[in-house]
């Protein structure tokens, strides 16, 4: 006993206020919980609508995107009405998000953007600079992700090498067909002003074989399609082009062969569109990887002689770290025999 | 179907209407339930929906077939347990096809390429199966705790929705059925449901997974572990943190809301995670770490090995082939066995030593504080050592990375202020006390309708705000 005096009992409680009581404060109805859950997620989508319409927009051309979008036009329209996409927007601007945030319009992919104007030139295959330890030579690889596995193996193995400075840009699931998703064109523009790379590997291609729109609106979906065969091509030597320079090589690789029969006559149908365009400017050379990466007639294997692992991780398409580093010693190999083709003494 | 996805909001919206409302029908709620299931564990592939609906059948049989040849005293016999030494095989099979195939060819072919023989494998190209570790798991819990006669059999439904559960389907915590059996068959209270429990686990479990995790890999983990060569040490040391720190965000948040989901349906799961980061000794990690696996090895690997009932050699020896077993488990690869040894011997090295100390009984040389915090110190770095192994896709890889750490200087741009900030407060995260958690989901419970779903509205706004665009497989899918 404490010395205090018990306390009286409670009236018993009635209805609804005895289930109440007897509730813990921490456990709450179903019903409850179910409204709950439906007013957050209601709220959430609304907040969230541009975000959501920016992310189907970005889905390949398909019924799918076009149910997604079908799904959040009206709810984008609805929380236009009450103003709560602002609510996201401050949510952005706070976390320091560059993007403005979409427009509210269905976005048609724009064609390639480059910004920069290239000079009329010769067409004559470029000159490089014999490096050296002082002045490396600027080595640039830029793609998707096949290109992550490659050009990591690329800098490990570089990384002792004095005369190669390199650097990697990679995007995952990013290519040419969808510049509203990720503009590489400006991006690669952007990077060379930034960089001024002497070499440029560059690979695309594995997530290119996609429904593309072409400048005057048309949607083209099938990739082996005369419409999407120029319009991709047309984009392919929009980039080759925009990174021209009279001391810089591009070197443009090509996929390697994947083990899906029906990707890999999508694949082929790109590797010839790039082979074709690079055939043309003697500033872009194509690395051909089919025999590198694939057996001697260029089909899809999981092994090869002389490797020590597998080449290509369980999707068929993406590079294992054996095969990877393949990738990238053949990158070197070519880098070192172009440099013995190309290049010259330093002026002085 | 991912978590953190519209789809599964969506998804998970209907499931719970339809479960609370057919609770009181108990074998319509199983057999709906059992049929969601299916669809979230088919709705991004569904080649693999026979995989699991076969060994639903066929552990379900095993577990009658089993029980049957029990002593009437539910003691085992040497039928019964010649049964479940069957059905481990069976299962144990079915998993070895599907997630080890691939590892032992290759390792055949690299043997033969060491003696000089260049051999290129016929490769069957098998994909794994989602979740097929943790329901094969589940499956030869089920069997064994029938032979041992400490679990009755349940009905084939039953059986299909512990199995098939979808909170808990792909990625664990891994449920005993004699844990899962008593939470589906009582009569859940829709009256009474931890909300503020769990709404916590669900928000932070997806604030975890989609901002953390995915924030630290994308800016330090993977260009370090890509390419370690590339990275001063500075930021290959952070990079190993970082890894800590992503997995343990990765993997507890998705067992946050399964947990969470799992109550919002009337079902408690034990809890899997306990401030793994806060342990003084390896041992301890154990216990905080994955705890439904620690459990489900040694209650079945580790004891029937001999545990330590035996000398202490042989509890050395049992430990280690314990956690070597269970490196392999997590994946194919000599990573993940390296990974599971660096464990094993250290959890025996700190057994002799902690024996060794005992039995000498001398008085401490130091303040207990900074033996705690020595001791803290060696433990997470020896778990940090582990995740390299764990992480690198090869043990050359795994090398690279320690080498840079002792060798590389230079600049680290990618150790930034955010990057720092996002570890630290992960590490501060593992002592927060449970009562202030506990307040929290008190406070939440108490708010009214309206700003509870504004909460939720809110949490969800801003862990699509903070987190990068998609969302990344949990890491733990792939074991």
């Amino acid at each position: 006993m404490t010395g205090t005096f018990p306390s009286p009992p409670e009236p018993p409680l009635r209805g609804w206020r005895r289930r109440l009581r007897r509730r813990p404060a921490a456990e709450h109805t179903a019903g409850h919980v179910l409204v709950v859950m439906l007013v957050g997620l209601v709220l959430a989508a609304l907040v969230n609508a541009d975000a959501m319409v920016e992310r189907a927009e970005r889905k390949p051309f398909g019924p799918g995107r076009d149910r997604s979008l079908a799904i959040w036009h009206p709810v984008q329209d609805v929380a236009h009405v009450l103003q709560l996409h602002r609510l996201r927007d401050l949510g952005d601007r706070l976390v320091g998000h560059t993007d403005d945030g979409p427009t509210g319009e269905v976005a048609t992919p724009e064609p390639p953007v480059t910004t920069t104007t290239v000079p009329p030139q010769e067409d004559l295959p470029p000159q490089l600079r014999t490096p050296t330890p002082a002045a490396p030579l600027r080595v640039y690889i830029g793609g998707d992700s096949i290109v992550r596995d490659a050009g990591e193996s690329f800098l490990r193995l570089a990384a002792d090498d004095p005369l190669l400075d390199t650097t990697l840009h990679y995007e995952i699931a990013t290519g040419l067909t969808r510049p509203d998703y990720y503009d590489w064109p400006a991006a690669l523009v952007a990077d060379a002003a930034a960089q001024d790379p002497e070499v440029m590997f560059l690979m695309f291609g594995g997530n290119d074989a996609q429904g593309i729109v072409a400048p005057d609106g048309t949607v083209h979906s099938t990739v082996d399609s005369p419409g999407w065969r120029a319009e991709y091509g047309r984009r392919v030597e929009l980039v080759m082009d925009s990174l021209r320079d009279e001391d810089r090589l591009i070197l443009w690789v090509g996929m390697p062969p994947v083990r899906s029969s029906g990707f890999q006559g999508r694949v082929d149908v790109l590797n010839e569109i790039y082979e074709a365009a690079a055939e043309e400017r003697p500033w872009v050379r194509f690395v051909d990887l089919s025999t590198v990466l694939g057996d001697e007639q260029g089909r899809y294997v999981e092994r090869k002689p002389g490797v020590d692992g597998a080449l290509r991780q369980s999707d068929g398409i993406h590079l294992a770290r054996p095969g990877a580093d393949h990738q990238a010693r053949h990158m070197l190999d070519v880098l070192h025999e172009e440099l013995d083709e190309l290049s010259h003494a330093p002026d002085g | 179907m991912l978590f953190p996805t519209v789809a599964f909001a969506v998804f998970f919206t209907i499931a719970y209407t339809v479960s609370w409302l057919l609770r009181p029908t108990y074998r319509f709620w199983l057999w709906v339930m059992t049929a969601l299931s299916f669809v979230f564990y088919g709705w991004t592939d569904a080649r693999f929906v026979w995989l699991l609906a076969g060994s639903i059948v066929v552990n379900w049989g095993f577990g009658e077939l089993v029980r049957r040849a029990l002593a009437e005293d539910r003691s085992p016999t040497a039928a019964s347990h010649n049964l479940v030494r069957a059905a481990v095989v069976v299962n144990l099979a079915f998993l070895g096809f599907f997630k080890y195939y691939g590892f032992f060819v290759d390792t055949f072919a690299d043997a033969l390429g060491a003696l000089g023989l260049d051999v290129t494998p016929p490769l069957l190209q098998i994909a794994l199966p989602v979740g097929i570790s943790f329901f094969t798991f589940h499956a030869l819990s089920y069997v064994i705790d029938i032979g041992r006669g400490q679990l009755e059999p349940m009905r084939l439904d039953e059986v299909a929705l512990y199995m098939s559960f979808f909170p808990h389907l792909v990625a664990g915590p891994i449920v005993r059925a004699s844990e899962f059996a008593p939470e589906m068959r009582r009569r859940a209270d829709p009256r009474s449901i931890p909300v503020g429990e769990a709404f916590r686990l669900i928000a932070f479990g997806l604030f975890k997974k989609v901002v953390v995790s995915s924030y630290l890999a994308s800016e330090l983990v993977d260009p370090v572990f890509g390419a370690p060569g590339a990275h001063s040490s500075l930021e290959v040391l952070a990079g190993v943190y970082g890894y800590a720190i992503q997995i343990y965000a990765d993997f507890s948040g998705y067992t946050d809301i399964a947990i969470g989901c799992a109550l919002l349906l009337g079902i408690r799961f034990p809890q899997n995670f306990d401030a793994p980061y806060r342990a003084r000794t390896l041992q301890e990690f154990w216990r905080r770490w994955h705890m439904t696996l620690s459990r489900w090895l040694r209650d079945y690997l580790y004891i029937p090995l001999g545990g330590s009932r035996g000398t202490v050699r042989a509890t050395y020896r049992n430990l280690f082939l314990t956690m070597v077993i269970g490196g392999l488990w997590h994946g194919a690869a000599i990573t993940f066995v390296v990974w599971g040894a660096l464990h094993g011997g250290y959890l025996a090295a700190e057994r002799w030593v902690r024996e060794r100390w005992a039995a000498q009984d001398r008085p401490p040389a130091f303040p207990p504080e900074a033996t705690a915090l020595f001791q803290w110190f060696v433990t997470f770095h020896v778990v940090c050592l582990g995740w390299v192994f764990f992480r690198a896709d090869s043990v050359r890889t795994a090398l690279d990375v320690l080498h840079s750490i002792a060798t590389a200087s230079g600049p680290a741009p990618l150790v930034t202020t955010g990057v720092l900030l996002v570890i630290g407060l992960a590490l501060l995260s593992q002592i927060v006390p449970p009562t202030a958690v506990r307040r929290w989901e008190e406070r939440f419970a108490s708010l009214g309708l309206v700003p509870q779903a504004l909460a939720v509205a809110g949490a969800l706004t801003a862990i699509d705000v903070l987190g990068p665009e998609g969302v990344a497989p949990f890491i733990y899918f792939q074991f």
